[in-house]
């Protein structure tokens, strides 16, 4: 990284999938502390993008590179809130835990959690009682945990109702902002983008979108 | 410490690792028998094939075997079909414990069922007192048997029927839960088109589509498992062979150089009919099954909640009638083991006599907890291999065919389903002439007999998780991942903790087919010191009956393995999904 501000900085000349080019030129930077929200259209490769930003895709031909600081310290909350329905929600948050904790440590600090993210006395529910909002409550009160420096964000809030949706991303703005976390949020919704973001980058501004990717598999 | 590169190399390589010693372990036995056997009798696999088909004992072999498997299966349907439909198609109250009960046959181990089916048809017993004599074949079957010149009928009925019992959950595990999760709206819209004016054209246009490739496969099961049939053929047809038994009985010669050629030969030849003809019938099974879960899966996920209609009259007589059917072998067998002719009047009294003297080993029999021990051994030994073994190929198919190699994800998946191709007495017979007459010395080695119980339940551990592992998101590994964890807790949090329902379905149902197994167990147990539970119900049976003792403790044995397999299948059945429509 030459500029002490950019922590993550993406030159992606091409992504397929088998033969198929989902997209390509793909230009993106983003700076310590920013939220930017991704806007496009579904299918088009957002989740692609953040996929390869956090290591689970590669990309074809280019780079993504991340400040050495930023490595090993990325969020990712996806679409559909990934809780482990045989842990409960306080022992689901304890995975984005990183040091061992004596007993009266772990619930002090998911009762903290749980309180960051508006859900006190949820501790013990069972993951499958909890409705979509509340899943994905309990979802980023575990990335927080985590202590991440980036926060990759694949359209959580897309299952929740309009209200829920904006109240959400605004006390994610909140919390975010009060943590100095740089965030991607991908989304398709622009209101939302609006909320919680510093910055709005249009999909077909930051890369060459192909004609063929319009498939939910590689959204 | 391992990058993300090499920590998959190293995880593929022990995957590769795994299938190439699980396959060698199947295929190696076998391998060498048949060298061995080439060998000692000199004939070329397709010379003793010929000379399968030009001699009459193996013909006439052949010739039962696919009658008493096709008719077991016509009957097996006919009779499963009607359960099927009204299990699916009304609302019944605890319909959860009604597919328990239904479902306990098909666990069973055969030689419970045959002693069960012995204990039916016995001179004195229900179906004797009923003027229906399938035993000693006097009375109707008697008068059958001289007018049709059919011989010893009543045998041959009595394995139809026992067949019967021991598939017919398979038919209600196939097309039941696609009958009870289908959408009712499919059903009033064909009412509304051409295609569905009348009943002939709905069973056509709807019915037949949906339901057929579940029938077949069903069927096919049903075939395979009648064909191989050791157990029940050896007790309740004793005046014939299929072609496991007659396989079975030359075993014990086969193999030795310059003695009893004649046994090799029989062993040679019908092993290799038996091998392409069970071959055949798996991979036609294996199409049918792909195009029935294709259909179950359709109707699956279009299925809403039904509203099903209170069983009428046939409904509630069709379903008691085969509870009835499903649970009455059984409760004869414990019956039998405290019913106890006197030897002076030949009246019976009722006592734990045979529990007690079996549980000691009275009569210089095998006493019940040592050999409730060996097959204890040889069942968690078979676990212990087993599961890991199935976990790491079904996880392997499922990789596969994530990285879009359909081709190698077959290949490895035909590779896992060979064992059901080899019949149990094929297995037995392998390691007894391929290995042990290499090697003998391996015929000291305790957990031999666990061998072929690994080869078998492996199979049924890759049937059970493999649907299970191909629907795991793999975002709950990545998840797991991404907050740090390390890999073997990414492991346990993001596969294993998601798996545990079939891994506990599997682990119950190995171990209650591990306690069960009885044709490999037969051939290779019946001359060392190891019997297992089964082999020593085999064993009791078989001596003479001047002792009124000997038959109650053969069934006390029996019926201890019978509680014990219960037992696993109540802890498989908690767990088991039960619209999954896999069959098992």
């Amino acid at each position: 990284m030459t500029e002490v501000d950019t922590i993550l900085r993406i030159d992606v000349k091409q992504k397929k999938f088998d033969s198929k080019t989902i997209f390509s030129d793909l230009k993106l930077s983003v700076n310590s502390g920013e939220i930017i929200s991704i806007f496009g259209p579904s299918g088009c490769g957002k989740t692609t993008l953040l996929r390869m930003i956090a290591g689970l895709e590669q990309t074809s031909e280019g780079d993504v590179v991340l400040s050495r600081d930023y490595q090993n310290h990325i969020g990712f909350i996806f679409q559909k809130p990934v809780l482990y329905p045989h842990l409960s929600v306080g022992k689901n948050i304890l995975l984005g835990c990183k040091s061992r904790l004596e007993k009266h440590e772990r619930l002090a600090t998911v009762a903290n959690s749980l309180e960051l993210v508006n859900l006190p006395k949820f501790a013990n529910r069972k993951v499958t009682t909890l409705s979509g909002g509340e899943a994905q409550r309990v979802v980023l009160a575990r990335a927080l945990l985590a202590e991440p420096k980036l926060l990759l964000l694949d359209e959580p809030f897309s299952s929740l109702d309009l209200d829920s949706r904006r109240e959400l991303a605004r006390d994610v703005n909140t919390i975010l902002k009060d943590k100095n976390i740089a965030a991607i949020h991908v989304s398709h919704d622009i209101e939302e983008a609006e909320i919680i973001s510093d910055r709005i980058l249009y999909w077909d501004k930051i890369c060459e979108p192909s004609n063929a990717s319009n498939n939910n598999e590689h959204d | 410490m391992l990058n993300p590169s090499q920590h998959r190399n190293v995880i593929v390589s022990a995957q590769w690792g795994t299938i190439i010693a699980f396959c060698a372990l199947t295929i190696l036995p076998l391998g060498y028998a048949i060298f061995r056997l080439t060998d000692v009798t000199g004939m070329t696999v397709f010379s003793s094939m010929e000379k399968f088909f030009s001699d009459d004992d193996t013909l006439t072999a052949l010739e039962f075997t696919l009658l008493e498997a096709a008719i077991s299966t016509l009957f097996t349907l006919l009779i499963g079909l009607p359960i099927a439909w009204y299990l699916g198609r009304y609302k019944w109250r605890n319909i959860r414990m009604i597919r328990a009960i239904l479902s306990v046959p098909f666990v069973t181990p055969s030689i419970i069922v045959a002693m069960g089916f012995l204990m039916l048809i016995d001179p004195g017993g229900l179906l004797d007192s009923i003027g229906i004599d399938l035993r000693l074949e006097t009375g109707v079957i008697g008068d059958m048997a001289r007018v049709t010149g059919w011989e010893n009928p009543g045998h041959f009925i009595a394995l139809i029927a026992a067949h019967v019992w021991f598939n017919l959950s398979l038919v209600m595990r196939f097309i039941e839960p696609t009958l009870a999760t289908l959408d009712r709206t499919w059903e009033e819209q064909i009412r509304f088109l051409p295609a569905g004016r009348n009943k002939i054209l709905r069973i056509k246009n709807l019915w037949l589509p949906l339901l057929a490739p579940a029938a077949l496969c069903s069927a096919c099961l049903c075939f395979i498992f009648s064909f191989s049939s050791f157990a029940l053929v050896k007790w309740l047809t004793p005046n014939q062979d299929n072609l496991e038994t007659l396989m079975a009985k030359s075993g014990g010669s086969a193999g030795i150089y310059n003695y009893r050629i004649d046994t090799s030969e029989v062993v040679l030849s019908t092993s290799m009919v038996q091998l392409l003809i069970l071959s055949i019938a798996i991979i036609y099974t294996a199409r049918v099954q792909k195009k029935h879960s294709t259909i179950h899966s359709i109707v699956t996920e279009n299925s809403h909640q039904v509203a099903n209609k209170s069983p009428n009259k046939l409904a509630l007589i069709t379903v008691i009638g085969a509870i009835t059917y499903a649970v009455l072998p059984l409760i004869l067998v414990l019956i039998s083991s405290i019913r106890i002719r006197d030897a002076r009047s030949n009246d019976h009294y009722y006592s734990f006599e045979a529990w007690i003297e079996a549980w000691n080993g009275s009569y210089s029999a095998t006493a019940i907890p040592d050999a409730l021990t060996n097959s204890l051994i040889y069942c968690i030994t078979t676990l212990i291999v087993a599961l890991p073994v199935g976990y790491i190929i079904s996880s392997t198919i499922a990789r596969l065919e994530g990285e879009n190699k359909q081709n190698t994800a077959r290949f490895v998946e035909f590779l896992s389903m060979i064992p059901l191709a080899l019949s149990a007495v094929m297995i037995g017979l392998g390691i007894l002439i391929g290995v042990l007459k290499w090697a003998p010395d391996l015929f000291s080695w305790a957990i031999l007999p666990a061998v072929p119980h690994i080869i078998i339940t492996t199979p049924f551990v890759v049937r059970i998780m493999l649907p299970a592992i191909r629907s795991l998101e793999p975002q709950y590994h990545e998840q797991a991942m991404l907050l740090g964890l390390s890999p073997a807790k990414a492991w346990w949090h993001g596969r294993i903790a998601l798996l545990r329902a079939p891994i506990i379905v599997s682990a119950a149902l190995t171990m209650a087919f591990s306690l069960g197994e009885f044709g490999a167990s037969w051939i290779l147990v019946r001359s060392g010191s190891w019997d297992s539970l089964s082999v020593l119900v085999d064993q009791l049976m078989g001596r003479p009956k001047f002792d009124p003792l000997i038959q109650p403790m053969a069934m006390a044995a029996a019926a201890t393995l019978m509680f014990l397999t219960f037992i696993l299948f109540l802890i498989a059945e908690r767990f088991r999904h039960t619209d999954e429509g896999s069959g098992f």
